[in-house]
């Protein structure tokens, strides 16, 4: 399950896209590290690709500041660039009980996220 | 029988047989020589008689020719004829007696008395014969038993000189030689037989008492005869008073074969039973060891194996085995947790020892544990163990006290099947619970009556079997006043006062076996031990623990939760762990207060429950967010994925308890 309580969030580019890499939990502990670090990003013309492939943990709390992250890059036509790379099979299960798994673009890989939408 | 212990009996056998053969051997052998010894002093005897009696014949005759032929010489021939006529006849010794002139080589016939001499037949020889006759003392022999009449022939000179007269008897042999002599004879009672000549050739044979040849034991001996030699054979014929009969070896020998095969035919027989009563004892002895064992452990394994345990009591076991006899006895305890609050406490004892008394014991102990569980009341229990045990068909009868404790209320409903009666401690001092007390199980009599008895907040009740008051030269009335005096100044935990009462009955060891548990109020309930105890199997459950109101502290509670279902599989606990995080998420962020965790096996076969307690108050939301709100999922997705969730508002106290609940083995049927 990874350190307990710690999440480390790296920020860099794979092509046209930012991606944001998280690697450890998100919790009520470490979701603030999650939004400070999300709020530096600009909607600017990059989409944007948030990498959960290595959160061993993500509760309701992470649900709330990806939420917020997505509402705040809306874009005037609707559109969003956020897409979210999901591969442990319980955080998928949690976007989808909460409904969230049709709100959200999930990808199973980054390269799949990465590519030509 | 194996090769040793038949060498076992062989051995002796063989020894007994030896010894029987030796000493018949050497009984036979002694009887043989001695046999022998008096055969040959009998034959020796017969023969110095039947010698001597030869030796007085041959004088006899000598004298009667010496003095015929004298008168021919000094007198006259016909004086010679008087002289031989007395001597001559059917009633004198010889049948005729003959008077020669000798001069030199020639003999001439001068006269004759009696028969015609037979020497005539043969005139040659005759007169070789006559004129060889020395002038000796020797009585000269003739041996004429060929001719018609079997005669002997005898014949004296006395005159050295170159002429002289030879007087000539003819002696007449009987004409068969089987004679029979007269009492009174020299030869009477001899069994005898004369041979001219040294050796005993049979047509030589003079006269014979016996039949010859004989089959009787024989001797052979030679004596002078005249100028010859007589064969003297003498047989034991009739043995005489004193001698050992000749087969008298032979009986020895025989009645010495008999009791030597008697001998050891016992000797065999005796070995060969008491082989098999030792081969009995040794089988008897392995089948006790066996016996022994299996009952040991048969009661051993139904004993709990540690005292038990039981929110708000303190519980006391002991076990002392007997000092004697070699088997177990049937004496046991038990303690059965009904519920959170009540726990019923069983002792009994098996009539009798051994393997039967503690299959006995096997067979009501989990009978009474299920009874017990599927709520029957201890009067119930003690009516139904009647069908499992029958004093008439299995030989043995139980003595049963069965007890529930109700611990919160502090009420105990008991009832015993001819169980000695339970003792009660409390502050105030110790005393026996009177019982309507029911005949014991598998005894027919009267039914146990349950009995109701609400005791002291420091009460301790003290359950038994009468191994703790029954001791020799006691009587029972003595040791219930003793160990109730024992009890009464008791003071500490029920593990000491347990101590105390065996320390105090039971001094030097129990001469039977006892059994003793212990229950007594204390005021102060473990809520994990509580819940353990109506979960005993889980090894990690249930398990409790109180967490700070910290943000940090929801990584810790996800942890301890993990730690405490690390027996179920990964997906469960994903899952487990998600909700309860959610759950101490809310009582951080919402109550603002510390909150304890505790996970449980839930009451529902199969689940796992997870418990959050909180000091806050109401109800949180429980509408689903719409997607374009951040908060309010948690008990979207708790509702989504437990079994059963709940929240519980406290009644008196402020604090609410939000739980959960999952299957532990989802898609196990």
């Amino acid at each position: 399950m990874g350190d307990a309580g710690t999440l480390t969030v790296d920020v860099g580019r794979a092509g046209d896209h930012t991606v944001v890499r998280l690697t450890g939990e998100v919790d009520l502990a470490t979701a603030s590290t999650l939004e400070e670090a999300l709020s530096e990003i600009e909607g600017d013309d990059h989409p944007l690709v948030i990498d959960l492939s290595a959160v061993s943990f993500l509760d309701s709390s992470g649900l709330s500041v990806l939420v917020k992250a997505r509402q705040r890059l809306e874009r005037a036509d609707g559109t969003n660039g956020l897409r979210l790379v999901v591969s442990r099979p319980i955080i998928r299960r949690v976007f989808e009980v909460t409904g969230l798994a049709d709100v959200f673009d999930l990808a199973a890989t980054l390269d799949e996220a990465t590519s030509a939408p | 029988m194996d090769a040793r212990a038949d060498r076992r009996v062989r051995s002796p056998v063989v020894l007994a047989a030896a010894i029987g053969l030796t000493i018949t051997t050497a009984l036979s052998l002694t009887a043989w020589a001695l046999v022998v010894a008096g055969d040959n002093h009998f034959l020796a005897t017969q023969e110095r008689e039947v010698s001597l009696a030869l030796q007085t014949t041959v004088p006899a005759l000598q004298d009667q020719l010496s003095n015929a032929d004298n008168v021919a010489t000094e007198l006259s021939v016909s004086q010679f004829r008087d002289f031989a006529a007395a001597d001559v006849g059917a009633n004198a010794s010889f049948r005729s007696m003959s008077l020669w002139r000798v001069v030199g080589s020639s003999a001439t016939l001068v006269s004759n008395v009696g028969q015609r001499p037979e020497i005539l037949d043969e005139p040659q020889l005759g007169k070789e014969f006559i004129a060889s006759v020395p002038a000796t003392d020797t009585l000269s022999v003739l041996n004429l038993l060929d001719e018609p009449v079997r005669e002997l022939g005898f014949a004296v000179r006395l005159s050295a000189g170159p002429s002289g007269y030879v007087v000539f008897g003819e002696y007449a042999q009987p004409a068969h030689p089987h004679v029979r002599f007269p009492a009174g004879s020299n030869f009477a009672g001899l069994d005898f037989a004369l041979f001219l000549g040294p050796t005993a050739t049979p047509s030589a044979l003079l006269e014979s008492t016996i039949p010859f040849p004989t089959r009787h034991p024989t001797a052979q001996t030679t004596a002078p005869f005249g100028d010859q030699t007589v064969t003297i054979l003498v047989a034991l014929v009739s043995r005489p008073p004193g001698v050992l009969p000749s087969p008298a070896p032979w009986w020895i020998a025989g009645g010495g074969l008999l009791l030597t095969l008697l001998t050891t035919g016992v000797v065999s027989r005796l070995l060969t039973r008491r082989q098999l009563a030792e081969a009995t004892v040794v089988t008897t002895r392995a089948d006790l060891d066996i016996e022994r064992t299996i009952s040991t452990t048969l009661q051993r394994a139904l004993l709990p194996d540690e005292s038990p345990t039981f929110p708000g009591l303190d519980i006391a076991t002991r076990y002392v085995a007997g000092t004697t006899g070699v088997d177990v006895g049937g004496d046991w305890y038990d303690a059965i947790p009904l519920d959170l609050e009540r726990l019923v406490l069983v002792v009994g004892d098996v009539s009798g020892r051994g393997l039967r008394a503690a299959t006995v014991m096997g067979s009501l102990r989990p009978a009474i544990r299920a009874y017990a569980l599927q709520g029957d009341p201890p009067a119930a229990i003690l009516a139904k163990l009647d069908d499992l045990v029958n004093v008439e068909r299995d030989d043995c009868f139980a003595t049963v006290l069965c007890a529930v404790l109700d611990v919160p209320r502090r009420v105990i409903t008991m009832a015993t099947a001819g169980h000695p009666p339970p003792l009660l401690v409390d502050g105030t001092g110790a005393r026996f619970l009177r019982l309507t007390v029911g005949a014991p199980v598998g005894v027919r009599g009267p039914a146990a009556v349950a009995s109701t008895f609400s005791v002291a907040a420091d009460a301790a009740l003290v359950v038994y079997t009468d191994g703790l008051v029954e001791r020799r030269g006691v009587t029972i009335d003595e040791g219930f006043a003793q160990l109730r005096d024992s009890a009464a100044g008791a003071t500490g935990s029920v593990t000491e006062l347990v101590a105390r009462l065996a320390a105090a009955m039971v001094p030097d060891g129990a001469s039977d076996d006892l059994a003793i548990i212990a229950a007594g109020w204390t005021t102060e309930v473990d809520p994990v031990t509580l819940a353990r105890h109506l979960h005993p199997g889980a090894a990690t459950r249930p398990a409790s623990r109180s967490f700070p109101a910290d943000t940090h502290a929801v990584a810790a509670a996800r942890h301890f939760i993990q730690s405490a279902l690390e027996d179920l599989d990964s997906e469960v606990v994903e899952v487990a762990v998600l909700l309860g995080s959610e759950l101490t998420t809310n009582a951080v962020t919402h109550a603002g207060s510390g909150f304890r965790v505790t996970v449980t096996d839930s009451a529902v076969p199969g689940r796992i429950r997870v418990e959050v307690a909180d000091e806050g108050r109401g109800l949180p939301a429980r509408q689903a967010p719409r997607p374009s709100e951040p908060g309010g999922r948690g008990l979207q997705i708790v509702e989504s994925l437990a079994q059963a969730w709940g929240i519980t508002v406290g009644s008196r106290s402020a604090g609410r308890t939000v739980w959960f609940e999952l299957d532990a083995h989802p898609g196990s049927p």
